[in-house]
């Protein structure tokens, strides 16, 4: 007992001591901006992705490849791996940079080269493409999270936009703003962590619950009144 | 009096004058301060003068953008040959002649002929981004960048060498050698290296000579010979000696003169439009000032100040209304600068008619209401392929009621890259709680191989260094040698020394100004897009399913 308390303190110092070095090492370099812009369209997902890589450190840095690990959650908490196509990267001043596409078992990885050395406090932009297949699930109503990205690169701003088909209802976006153009609507958030939409073919508004929700809790209402009742008055005329 | 100090140096330099010739002691002769007011060196006098803009940005970094002259004069009466002005070389600072001279290069000043009483003018231009200031305390660049010790001017200075037979003393075999120099004019010339070569016969290889013998800092006076005699203890016939001779007229007197101004990034407005009308509602803008009584302020803003070739900027002139009637007939003037091309003009003209004549741009009829502002926006292009360094974008004028106020210059960086060569990243990707996998690449970006490098790393004794993918000197020290243009050298291992994650290895071999470390510690982004069927709609559609088979089941019993 008493050496398995020693052991767990050894590995806690232990983990302080390499979280430390960690921190240390990533402060040299942090994404200042991270837009992403992304739009449904056809059964895929077209994503425009604008980096902002900062040097916060002393040193004049080159930031290597980037590697964005790129999966969808389906039903049962499954990974599947999404089918990438139209890659393309470019910097600020577009010219190209080297991007690949490495599909492993669970994720498919978007990996861009980028040489360009960044003197301290400098910034490099980059700019990523792809386009993701999508199959949106859901009996009437859809939802797409997009959780907080894990990074191991400290992003300072971030700014995510997703344009939705205008024949689609934005049933749910909690802490976004949602506006109306032309030919779609346009779902914006801006430093917030956890993204989720919800749209519908169902002329439906905008609220602070999920749309599924009300509509088939208002639905299962309407159709059991009628049910209760009849079956009331079955059982009265029984007796 | 003056007679006996020169005797006096002349003995104690051990050197001689007999019958106009000087002969030195070549085992022992070391005459680096000798003056005699009688001779004197030749000389090269001017000026170097420099204009120009320093800006200092973030803590640390020189733009730089410095106009200047260099004036050589020969002011004695005779001739100089290939006066060298070596320069020290900064990566990052780029150094351009302005004038046709062909006489500055890179690394050098270089006159090949100062004819006597002749000058040659040479016109220059720094530019560039440092990372520390790119000259000393006298505030001068070219000045700062001379080799001094290195500077070299020449006369014609005669040598031969005389060599003399094979002679047996007391049974050893040697052999005199004699150098004659002979200074032919009338200023003193400093022998600053004299090496005399011995190769074996048939080699002409100097590289792989037999023998050296070195005389440094010698004076050869006016019109007079040093001969040095050398024994050579040798029994071979047939070597061959060879004689070079690295002489200077020295001295030189280039005066240094500055007119640069200083900056730093705060005279770089960067904030935006909207601030700056925030600051001017709430009054606490004691930044700025107010001409016009305080009735009109005029600011220009730039969307980029660091510019690449082909890019599109935005200009936005805001001009703001301090007092409490609409202004009229106020009148915008803006010029797109050298360099750049007008691209698309985004203001509302119906409001404010706009003519463009050339490069000028102008809006007149401009009203504005009391204590507001209006914003005159369009976008232009730089379009010099050629164009580098610090350019000053000229301020937008206002006219109004017969006067004019002018916006601030905005300082802006055209297309700084760093010079590439060497580029070190140094991958740390965590394996586990306790070891780390390190991946060093080294990749020579610049024009030509890069060779014999040493790659240092330090890994502490006690910890675990294994799954080395490259074989090493010893610990943590590999010898590189040779990574040509483009490649790369790559090596891992495998680590539980948490100092290394955040240590940068260390590369020998070029100037550490040629090497760019880097550090990354497996840049990775995950992208997760959850996709999946509510279970509000699963329990819903689960409800309707029952609703209706329980109607169905009702309906039938009924009938």
């Amino acid at each position: 007992m008493r050496s398995k308390t020693i052991s767990l303190i050894l590995v806690l110092i232990l983990s302080m001591i390499v979280l430390t070095n960690f921190v240390t090492a990533t402060n040299i370099i942090a994404i200042s901006s991270y837009e992403n812009y992304i739009k449904l369209e056809n059964n895929k997902l077209i994503f425009e992705k604008h980096i902002s890589l900062k040097n916060t450190g002393k040193n004049t840095i080159i930031p290597g490849e980037l590697h964005f690990k790129l999966y969808e959650i389906s039903d049962k908490d499954v990974k599947t791996i999404p089918k990438i196509s139209n890659l393309a990267s470019t910097d600020k001043y577009d010219n190209d940079l080297s991007a690949r596409i490495v599909t492993r078992t669970d994720d498919a990885e978007v990996i861009i080269s980028a040489w360009q050395p960044i003197m301290p406090q400098f910034e490099y932009s980059i700019i990523l493409k792809y386009e993701m297949e999508f199959k949106p699930r859901g009996i009437l109503f859809h939802n797409i999270d997009f959780p907080d990205e894990e990074t191991t690169i400290p992003i300072q701003s971030s700014f995510t936009s997703i344009e939705i088909p205008k024949k689609y209802s934005v049933s749910y976006a909690p802490n976004a703003t949602v506006t109306k153009e032309d030919n779609y609507k346009k779902v914006e958030w801006k430093n917030i962590n956890e993204k989720t939409i919800e749209y519908t073919l169902i002329p439906f508004p905008n609220t602070k619950v999920h749309g599924a929700t009300l509509f088939w809790v208002s639905l299962i209402i309407l159709l059991t009144i009628p049910l209760a009742g009849i079956i009331i008055s079955e059982l009265k005329s029984r007796k | 009096m003056k007679q006996i100090i020169i005797f006096l140096i002349l003995v104690l330099s051990l050197i001689h004058i007999v019958n106009g010739q000087i002969t030195v002691n070549m085992d022992t002769n070391k005459l680096v301060n000798y003056s005699a007011n009688n001779y004197t060196f030749a000389s090269i006098d001017g000026d170097i003068t420099e204009t120009g803009k320093i800006i200092k940005y973030y803590d640390g970094h020189y733009v730089t953008n410095v106009k200047g002259q260099v004036i050589i004069e020969n002011n004695g009466e005779y001739d100089l040959y290939s006066v060298n002005i070596p320069l020290k070389r900064n990566n990052n600072l780029y150094l351009i002649e302005t004038t046709n001279t062909g006489y500055l290069y890179n690394t050098s000043i270089h006159v090949p002929i100062l004819q006597a009483h002749e000058s040659v003018t040479i016109g220059y231009q720094y530019i560039g981004l440092t990372l520390t200031k790119p000259h000393d305390e006298e505030g001068n660049i070219l000045h700062t960048a001379i080799k001094k010790d290195d500077v070299r001017m020449y006369s014609d200075i005669q040598m031969n060498l005389k060599k003399g037979p094979l002679e047996n003393q007391s049974g050893d075999w040697r052999r005199l050698v004699t150098v004659n120099i002979r200074n032919p004019s009338n200023f003193l010339i400093q022998a600053i290296n004299i090496q005399l070569i011995k190769t074996e016969p048939g080699n002409m290889d100097l590289n792989n000579h037999s023998r050296i013998w070195k005389f440094k800092d010698t004076l050869l006076l006016p019109r007079t010979m040093m001969v040095g005699d050398i024994l050579d203890y040798t029994d071979q016939y047939s070597e061959i000696y060879w004689i070079s001779a690295d002489t200077s007229v020295a001295s030189y007197n280039l005066t240094p003169t500055n007119n640069i101004n200083y900056y730093t990034e705060d005279d770089i407005s960067n904030q935006d439009e909207q601030e700056i009308v925030d600051e001017i509602i709430s009054q606490q803008s004691p930044q700025l000032e107010m001409p016009f009584d305080e009735q009109i302020l005029v600011k220009k803003f730039l969307s980029e100040t660091q510019i690449k070739y082909n890019e599109t900027i935005t200009v936005k002139n805001l001009i703001y209304n301090f007092d409490d009637t609409t202004i009229k007939t106020v009148v915008l003037k803006d010029i797109i600068p050298e360099n750049f091309e007008l691209i698309e003009v985004l203001t509302d003209e119906d409001r404010s008619p706009l003519e463009v004549n050339d490069k000028n741009l102008s809006w007149t009829n401009i009203a504005i209401n009391p204590n507001s502002a209006r914003i005159f926006t369009y976008t232009m292009k730089l379009v010099n392929p050629n164009a580098t360094g610090v350019q000053y974008i000229d301020g937008s004028k206002v006219e109004f009621y017969g006067g004019s106020i002018k916006s601030a210059n905005i300082p802006v960086i055209l297309q700084f890259i760093p010079q590439k060569k060497l580029f070190l990243q140094k991958k740390v990707s965590i394996i586990n709680d306790e070891e780390f996998l390190i991946e060093i690449e080294i990749k020579n970006l610049g024009g030509t191989p890069v060779e014999n490098l040493v790659l240092k790393e330090t890994v502490d004794e006690e910890k675990l260094f294994s799954e080395i993918t490259k074989p090493f000197m010893k610990r943590g020290v590999w010898e590189i040698m040779k990574i040509n243009s483009e490649d790369s050298w790559i090596v891992s291992f495998t680590t539980n020394d948490p100092e290394i994650v955040q240590s940068i290895p260390l590369v020998f071999g070029l100037p550490q100004d040629s090497i760019y470390t880097t550090l990354t510690v497996d840049n990775q982004i995950k992208t997760e897009v959850v996709n999946k069927i509510q279970t509000s709609e699963k329990i819903g559609i689960s409800i309707l399913l029952i609703t209706i088979i329980l109607y169905i089941v009702i309906f039938r019993r009924k009938k």
